[in-house]
């Protein structure tokens, strides 16, 4: 195991800790380390010798109280004033409306957005549907003809491409979007 | 050695450790290695504990271009080691009255 993958890994397992004591732990068992290399240990022997992060990090958990870990966890991030408590209670007319208008709002644009992608794929569709048989019936130039029937094939596959592509980035920023606005609020931080 | 006693006696060992000069943590293992077997990961701990009780404090010092934390002692810690001398008569006494009434009849 390297020195980074060490340290890595032990800060995974401090997970529970307030960041600011976790870098400092971390940080310490980085001089530990180099503290044996001077010494003459190779990177590999100075990180095996402090032994595994899961049985380190479960020392020094469990020297710090039950308590103290519950109470960095849970503490919240900022107390309620009673006078937003007041107002919250007295908005609650006004903003339940606005919550479900903003929700209708989201949904609506969701739905347009696929709606978009739908229509893209319809258009591919209808280019190649349309285009391709030209050839069989149309009359004039029969070079020119081909020449349509093939740019329309060519136009349906790149629009399905473009379909694609847009629906994988929406897929995406929709993820995006639900794990920043709503699992965040559990104070869990996600790490994507 | 019990788990209990042994914790005790190693937070006493560490503090021995840097009673007579300031010391960082891989020094203080080798200090003791002769005696003790104690690793870092078992030490680190302890001088945690030791400074949270004020026994112990922490400065760091530049070295090889990067920060090394040096522990030194307190007053406090001073006096914990000194208690130890008392504790240990006691802890004598208690030996005896053991071996001596512990045994088979």
């Amino acid at each position: 195991m390297n020195q980074e993958f060490f340290l890595q890994e032990l800060r995974r397992h401090l997970f529970a800790l307030p960041e600011a004591e976790r870098e400092r732990i971390v940080e310490d068992y980085r001089g530990m380390i180099l503290d044996r290399m001077e010494d003459g240990a190779t990177e590999e022997e100075a990180v095996a010798e402090l032994g595994t992060p899961a049985e380190i990090a479960g020392q020094i958990l469990s020297e710090i109280p039950i308590t103290t870990l519950v109470r960095e966890r849970v503490r919240p991030k900022r107390k309620i004033a009673a006078w937003e408590i007041v107002l919250l209670v007295l908005g609650a007319p006004l903003c339940l409306p606005l919550l479900i208008v903003a929700a209708a709002v989201a949904l609506g644009l969701l739905l347009t957005s696929f709606s978009v992608v739908l229509a893209v794929v319809v258009a591919a569709g209808a280019a190649v549907y349309y285009g391709a048989p030209l050839f069989l019936y149309a009359e004039g130039n029969p070079l020119v003809i081909a020449g349509i029937s093939i740019g329309c094939i060519g136009l349906g596959l790149l629009l399905l491409l473009a379909a694609f592509a847009l629906a994988k980035r929406l897929g995406q920023a929709l993820i995006r979007f639900v794990r920043r606005r709503i699992l965040k609020r559990d104070g869990c931080e996600i790490k994507a | 050695m019990d788990v209990q006693l042994k914790r005790g006696l190693l937070d006493l060992c560490v503090l021995a450790a840097i009673a007579q000069e300031e010391s960082y943590g891989y020094q203080i293992v080798k200090d003791m290695s002769p005696f003790v077997e104690i690793s870092e990961s078992t030490l680190y701990p302890i001088l945690r504990r030791l400074e949270a009780a004020n026994c112990l404090c922490v400065r760091s010092v530049e070295h090889a271009g990067r920060l090394r934390k040096y522990y030194y002692i307190t007053p406090l810690g001073r006096a914990r080691l000194a208690q130890f001398s008392s504790d240990w008569k006691e802890l004598q006494a208690i030996h005896d009255f053991i071996m001596d009434r512990g045994k088979q009849p």
